[in-house]
């Protein structure tokens, strides 16, 4: 038995608005919010792999699958230890953050988008370091600055929350080429996770073709899609001369009201960045910004360690 | 040529009778404005990162962009408001003035001119005269033509003939103050009026009118009543000396007066017999010729009015009630400051306290006081005559006086006096139209900024027409 897993959001901090978050000033104690709000009745790491080498011995975490349990050592010791292996313990991570100035935008929402992604690549990290991997922190705006290297020690989730307070949006940049930079730094297979609102200049073409890549070597891509209902056209707003933060000198007089296939267009473009990024085997979490962050990250790690307690 | 000093209001003015309303307009104009800057706008830029994804449209987004039209529409309900309270204000425009010009008054009424062909020829005189002293411009205004009053060309004067209608000298001072505002720029006029004013020229309450009408010296320039009748000009009957008591023991010592007030120590008493009349006290039978009346009442001045029309003249005096046959409209407040009151012969004396009131129609005046309103009228009532003194007979501020038995004498002969409609005016009513002791130049500036044209109905209509345009073109930028 796979075991089965069970993520229940705690009562109340599931519906923690953004606003909210933003109001407890640091982000460690912000990702411990969000984490302890879709952790606490997990079952399963969402984040455990499995492999054949055993590495070392790990105290019993909530969360962990029973199955690991070391019984021979429970019986002569007394207490839970789990038993890691080589992918467990090492699997190395990269949350590449987008700070494009694009990611400053807040329409509707309480917070910017970089703010938003600042929530998620804290909270993130902090489950990946609970679940013995090594996440490491990259952003890309203009260019690629790799801030915090993949690593699990003590201290190193402060060290990438300090390197994501630091993240300003500003100037303009590929997502394509940040893949690829990351890509060559990861040493081994591993995981990487995209936190941007993948707005490509080239419509995501080569977006698609780097994920591509990191899939073909191996690594596993969520790309989590961050953007406002103002940006998708969900939320109707006035006349105006209308530009994007990383062109502002293009404007479009445009009544947004009033045009009929604005949202539409939005949604096909993000359709075709799914769809493109499915059949490439990668994960593609769309998320908007007035969402509560535990529940819409809760849902999709709920989601997530189901897939892994099935059978393959 | 004189120096024209520039009045500080020799340009165009626009006054408010009632500027509360203006103010009222002002604040109500602070509404919209009000409105204008607390509605939220959309800013002209805005973020968004897909943008991309717009399609541009840029007709309806001119249409909605709000701030264009809405400082149109702004402007006009600010204008709407303001133009509204000047509306009630009673806002008039006065328009400018500059230089100073003469008016030659001419009276072309039927009745007026005994010689007609003397008087344009003053007329022309005064022009001529005028015109010389480099004083500004001159002009005639004949009055009392059949179509009215003009200004007539030098060179038409010959040629003008007068009228069909007697004029009357409150036609003269009306004509005179519509051409002086209208017809002319001047910012300052003097006049010079040619007429020869009767008895029927004269209106009741022409003499309150005239400063009104027109607040300044006329000089007048009389014309004789016959081309051989001797003396002209205001000399004629204004230069003559102020003539002595008259020697009324002669002609008077037959009358008989009845005094119904005082007794012998009255000075009416002594002014009576001074004069050589016959006085008798109240109650005694016979029939009078003069009948001495101090404010009567009803009941009394009714059968005294009887005794008028069997022959004998009335002369009351003080306060009185309002009747028929009576020549004086009682009302209005008791009034001091009227000065002196001046007998025809010129003499004038000491102020009395006067009664209020009016002359009524058909009466002619006997006396006025020193600023031109009648100081006793009189009318013939039967073989009689009612005579009014609108102070009272035993003021001693005229029983005082030396001049006395004159004023006594006047009222008597109130009626005895062989002047008909057509006998010029007594010195009396020549000074209420000369009016010597006003400015010589009249300031037209001033006097027409007390009536500007009224731009009331303008304004309304600028109201409305705003107000529809702004209805317009709220609808079509909602459309």
């Amino acid at each position: 038995m796979k075991g089965t897993a069970h993520f229940s959001a705690t009562e109340g901090s599931e519906l923690l608005p953004a606003e909210v978050l933003e109001r407890l000033g640091s982000l460690d104690l912000i990702a411990r919010t969000i984490v302890r709000g879709f952790i606490s009745g997990a079952h399963r790491s969402p984040f455990l792999g499995s492999g054949e080498d055993f590495s070392r011995h790990r105290s019993y975490q909530q969360g962990d699958d029973v199955r690991r349990l070391d019984w021979r050592l429970y019986g002569r010791t007394d207490r839970l230890y789990v038993r890691l292996f080589q992918e467990d313990s090492n699997l190395q991570c990269f949350i590449a953050v987008d700070t494009s100035a694009s990611m400053g935008f807040v329409g509707d929402g309480a917070v910017s988008k970089l703010r938003y992604a600042q929530f998620i690549a804290a909270a993130l990290a902090h489950v990946m370091l609970r679940s013995g991997d090594a996440p490491g922190l990259a952003a890309f705006g203009a260019d690629t600055s790799f801030i915090a290297p993949p690593r699990n020690r003590p201290g190193h989730l402060h060290d990438v929350l300090i390197g994501l307070e630091k993240l300003i949006p500003q100037g303009s940049g590929s997502a394509s080429k940040a893949l690829d930079e990351i890509g060559a730094a990861l040493r081994r297979r591993g995981r990487v996770i995209l936190l941007s609102d993948c707005l490509e200049a080239d419509d995501g073409e080569a977006l698609l073709g780097s994920v591509g890549r990191l899939r073909a070597r191996g690594d596993e891509v969520i790309v989590v899609r961050i953007a406002t209902r103002v940006e998708l056209g969900e939320v109707a707003t006035g006349p105006a001369r209308y530009f994007d933060p990383e062109t502002p000198k293009r404007t479009t007089p445009a009544v947004p009201d009033r045009d009929d296939g604005f949202q539409a267009r939005v949604s096909a473009y993000y359709s075709r960045i799914q769809v493109g990024l499915e059949e490439r085997g990668a994960e593609y979490l769309p998320i908007t910004t007035d969402q509560p962050l535990v529940t819409a990250l809760g849902a999709w790690l709920m989601a997530r360690a189901r897939r892994e307690a099935l059978p393959s | 040529m004189p120096d024209v000093k520039r009045s500080p209001r020799d340009h165009a003015v626009i006054s408010a009778l009632f500027p509360g309303f203006l103010a009222a307009g002002a604040a109500l104009a602070i509404a919209p404005i009000l409105l204008h800057l607390l509605a939220r706008r959309p800013p002209d830029r805005q973020p968004l990162p897909t943008a991309r994804f717009l399609r541009n449209d840029a007709r309806t987004f001119l249409r909605l962009q709000r701030r264009p039209t809405d400082l149109v529409v702004l402007a006009m309900r600010v204008l709407f408001a303001v133009s509204l309270g000047a509306a009630f204000a009673g806002m008039t425009w006065t328009s400018p003035r500059d230089g100073r010009g003469h008016i030659v008054l001419l009276d072309a009424g039927a009745a007026a001119q005994a010689d007609w062909d003397a008087a344009r020829e003053i007329a022309a005189a005064e022009l001529t005269a005028t015109s010389s002293t480099g004083a500004g411009q001159s002009v005639v205004l004949a009055y009392g033509l059949d179509d009215g009053s003009r200004l007539v060309a030098a060179a038409d004067l010959s040629a003008l003939s007068r009228g069909t209608r007697p004029a009357t000298a409150e036609d003269g001072l009306r004509a005179l103050r519509s051409a002086a505002l209208s017809e002319t720029r001047w910012q300052r006029a003097t006049v010079t009026w040619v007429t020869r004013p009767s008895w029927r020229a004269w209106s009741p309450g022409v003499g309150l009118l005239r400063p009104v009408l027109w607040p300044g010296h006329a000089a007048l320039s009389l014309v004789p009543d016959a081309p051989a009748s001797s003396g002209s000009g205001s000399e004629a009957l204004l230069g003559a000396e102020p003539t002595a008591v008259p020697s009324a023991v002669d002609s008077v010592s037959m009358l008989v007066a009845r005094v119904t007030d005082g007794s012998e120590d009255d000075p009416l008493w002594r002014a009576l017999t001074a004069l050589g009349v016959t006085v008798v006290a109240a109650g005694v039978p016979g029939r009078p010729d003069w009948i001495f009346v101090e404010a009567p009442s009803r009941e009394v001045l009714a059968g005294l009015l009887d005794e008028a029309r069997r022959g004998a003249t009335v002369i009351a005096s003080g306060r009185l009630s309002s009747g028929a046959d009576i020549p004086w409209i009682p009302g209005g407040a008791t009034e001091s400051d009227r000065g002196g009151v001046i007998l025809e012969t010129g003499v004038t004396l000491y102020p009395a306290t006067a009664a209020g009131g009016t002359p009524a129609p058909g009466a002619r005046t006997v006396a006025v006081f020193e600023n031109a309103t009648p100081a006793a009228t009189a009318v013939t009532l039967g073989e009689g005559c009612v005579v009014y003194f609108a102070a009272s007979i035993y003021d001693p501020a005229l029983s005082g006086g030396p001049e006395y038995p004159n004023l006594v004498d006047a009222l008597g002969r109130a009626c005895a006096d062989d002047m008909g409609l057509d006998a010029p005016l007594d010195r009396g009513g020549l000074h209420a139209l000369e009016r010597s002791d006003l400015p010589d130049g009249v300031d037209l500036t001033e006097m027409a900024g007390e009536e500007g044209r009224p731009l009331g109905r303008w304004l309304i209509l600028l109201a409305l027409l705003l107000l529809t345009a702004e209805i317009g073109l709220t609808r079509v930028r909602r459309s």
